[in-house]
């Protein structure tokens, strides 16, 4: 079990070094200079001209930015729920898994003793590839379990 | 049912003492500090408490002219009594203002922090004690919700009362702790509407895991039930009554005449997507992303930057989840049932991640992260102490600065800013015979009679002229005056106007947007409102020709 964990976490790694290298993770998107400006003149306006101009800058916007996106993906109504009431703005939500393997999964979380960084370097760095295995490794492990505490 | 113990030796006690002490004066800080100005605006729902009670205090009656009602409403909406009524005495020793409007939520808030640092402590020992203080002192809907006038918040603080006295019931078998329990479980009801809903899962949950120390002291318990059901009949017979279901059925996902998302009628089962609908909203309140970095859908109900905890508490929340999957005791069942109960109202509804109708979920969630601190300090010893600490400081910095700036400054216009100064350039200009305002988004009746005393009477009076007592809780239509002494409030058709000058107009920017004043033949502004954004809030102009 632990070799087709690290196998689909390194492959996940791999591809996604491959493909969008570190700057991913660190570039500071488009999106952070509107934000940036606009609270700025806000605060300029409300007369705050010193240190609280500091408080909006585009380091932070970019750590917010990528901490968003990571979240949205952490979200069940991602996996579960096509149409659910927060879907990700300009993306098609599909259902990824079976609203009936949510119990299965939860159980399986019972097994990420000892296993979680794999599954959170899968959750983070690739993608939906990357979240879909995830997904499958945790109805994995809810199946052991289930497996297991019938015998 | 085996509870820690907080601090057993007389130097721990003093210990604990101190930072309690100081956990209250830094969270009543963090709730005080400039609460009648920050947030800069005074929220409709706000000014309704806030008046509705200090005309409780000079009249006895509220703004329909009742006297003492069990429940009250403004503006086609009912609320609770008890915010209302233990502002009454605030009202009498402040007067009528925004400071003393927030006042009983930011005290509530304040309590509450102490009580969720006694819950942890009572359950984990001093350090989880101490980690539940903390948590409650800086997280950001603990701060938010205490610096509006919120009776959910009120709420929220007898919720947490009744968990309280009740883990010492169980602790020490007193019946006075469950009198005491019972007590709060009502004033808890008739606080919120959430909580009439939470409050008896909770506690039925609560009293059949403990029914045989119920049984030893059944006596006690009886008499309690039935003196619960005498205080709790004023609500119930409410519930039947349009005033205790109108708000409910409202926003209810099955009253709204919408079909869940995703249906073609034909083509896919109605009942699983609604059912797929109503566990989505659910599960909303538990997803890492709403919790940690979205916040309420609504920007009136959240901080800019800032979601319900800091991003950081997700570490410990998994740990406290992890710790205590299999509860030991009675207590710790009682938290997950707390937890999973809380989003049952806001579920009810359509609207996702509702952090207010929710707000009972975020205390227990606090106990969670509490819980997984009070492990990391376990397990790390003082250099783990010292890493959160600082990073509970720097969080709470930022959160602070940036509630207290940005969000003041940007998101002033979800706070109905703006209407005190209105009233007051309305005041400074006697030669105008009538005024005319015109403003859909808000119940601007409301905020004429929190901000402008001279209004007050003649509305008073007109609104006792249309209101039937016999069905003033069971028609829930819309009731109120829109034109009395010299002010209208209405949509002006600018069009048709008095070009006599000796009518001022009060436009909200939305009704008269950027520029098209210039288009208005005559139209002289006599002052325009701005936003701390420098974004125009009102603008105030006559016209003549």
């Amino acid at each position: 079990m632990k070799f087709i964990v690290r196998a689909i976490f390194f492959t996940e790694l791999s591809v996604f070094l491959g493909f969008f290298g570190y700057k991913v993770i660190f570039q500071i998107p488009p999106e952070a200079a509107p934000r940036v400006i606009e609270q700025r003149l806000a605060l300029k306006a409300a007369g705050y001209t010193g240190g609280q101009l500091l408080l909006t800058n585009k380091y932070l916007e970019s750590y917010r930015y990528h901490l968003g996106k990571i979240l949205r993906k952490a979200d069940f109504g991602y996996y579960f729920f096509a149409n659910h009431p927060r879907e990700i703005p300009g993306e098609v939500n599909k259902q990824i898994f079976p609203i009936a393997l949510l119990p299965v999964m939860i159980l399986g979380l019972g097994q990420i003793h000892g296993n979680w960084g794999y599954l959170l370097g899968c959750l983070v760095l690739a993608g939906d590839l990357g979240r879909f295995s995830a997904g499958w490794i945790l109805v994995v492990w809810g199946v052991k379990r289930l497996i297991c505490a019938k015998y | 049912m085996d509870f820690g113990s907080l601090g057993s030796q007389k130097t721990d006690m003093r210990k604990i003492l101190i930072i309690f002490i100081l956990g209250l004066i830094v969270g009543g800080g963090f709730r005080f500090y400039r609460l009648g100005s920050i947030p800069g605006g005074f929220f409709r729902d706000e000014a309704a408490l806030a008046y509705n009670a200090y005309r409780i205090w000079t009249t006895g009656t509220d703004e329909y002219g009742i006297s003492y009602p069990p429940v009250f409403r403004s503006f086609e909406v009912f609320f609770l009594p008890t915010y209302v009524y233990l502002s009454v005495p605030v009202m009498g020793l402040l007067g009528l203002n925004e400071f003393s409007g927030r006042l009983i939520s930011a005290l509530a808030g304040t309590i509450t922090v102490v009580v969720l640092g006694l819950i942890a402590g009572k359950l984990w020992g001093k350090k989880a004690g101490i980690a539940g203080l903390v948590v409650a002192v800086i997280s950001p809907w603990a701060i938010y919700y205490s610096r509006g006038a919120f009776e959910g918040n009120l709420g929220v603080m007898f919720f947490s009362i009744m968990v309280l006295s009740w883990f010492n019931f169980v602790k020490n078998k007193k019946p006075a702790w469950m009198v005491l329990s019972g007590l709060f479980s009502i004033l808890a009801m008739y606080s919120y509407q959430a909580e009439r809903l939470v409050v008896p899962v909770w506690g039925l949950v609560a009293i059949w895991l403990v029914r045989k120390i119920i049984w030893e002291n059944r006596k006690t318990a009886l008499i309690s039930v039935i003196a619960g059901i005498i205080l709790l009949v004023p609500l119930l017979k409410l519930t039947l009554s349009p005033a205790g279901y109108f708000r409910a059925t409202g926003v209810s996902i099955w009253k709204q005449n919408r079909p869940p998302p995703g249906w073609v009628e034909g083509k896919n089962n109605f009942w699983y997507l609604r059912i797929r609908q109503v566990l989505a909203l659910y599960l909303a309140y538990y997803s890492p992303r709403n919790l940690f970095f979205d916040n309420d859908y609504n920007k009136q109900r959240a901080a800019e930057n800032y979601s319900v905890f800091y991003a950081w508490m997700m570490i410990p929340l998994a740990i406290g989840v992890w710790s205590l999957r299999k509860p030991k005791n009675n207590g710790e069942k009682l938290l997950w049932v707390w937890l999973l109960a809380g989003p049952l109202p806001a579920t009810a509804t359509a609207d996702p991640f509702h952090t207010y109708r929710a707000l009972l979920v975020f205390p227990v969630i606090g106990l969670f992260i509490s819980r997984g601190l009070g492990v990391i300090w376990e397990k790390l010893g003082k250099l783990g102490i010292l890493v959160t600490t600082l990073i509970a400081l720097v969080s709470v910095a930022g959160f602070w600065l940036d509630y207290a700036t940005i969000t003041q400054a940007v998101r002033a216009n979800e706070w109905d800013y703006g209407y005190k100064r209105v009233f007051e350039v309305v005041r400074s200009h006697p030669e105008i015979d009538r005024w005319v305002i015109d403003d859909p988004t808000t119940a601007a009746y409301v905020q004429t009679l929190m901000f402008a005393p001279e209004y007050r009477v003649g509305y008073a009076r007109e609104i006792g002229k249309i209101v039937n007592k016999n069905n003033y809780y069971s028609d829930p239509q819309v009731l109120r005056v829109f034109a009395w002494d010299n002010l209208e409030i209405r949509t002006i058709s600018w069009y048709n106007i008095d070009t006599t000058g000796k009518t001022g107009y009060v436009a909200h920017s939305s009704r008269l947007v950027d520029g098209e004043l210039q288009t208005i033949p005559g139209a002289q502004l006599i002052e325009q409102i701005n936003y701390p954004s420098g974004k125009a809030a009102f603008r105030i102009l006559n016209v003549v020709r």
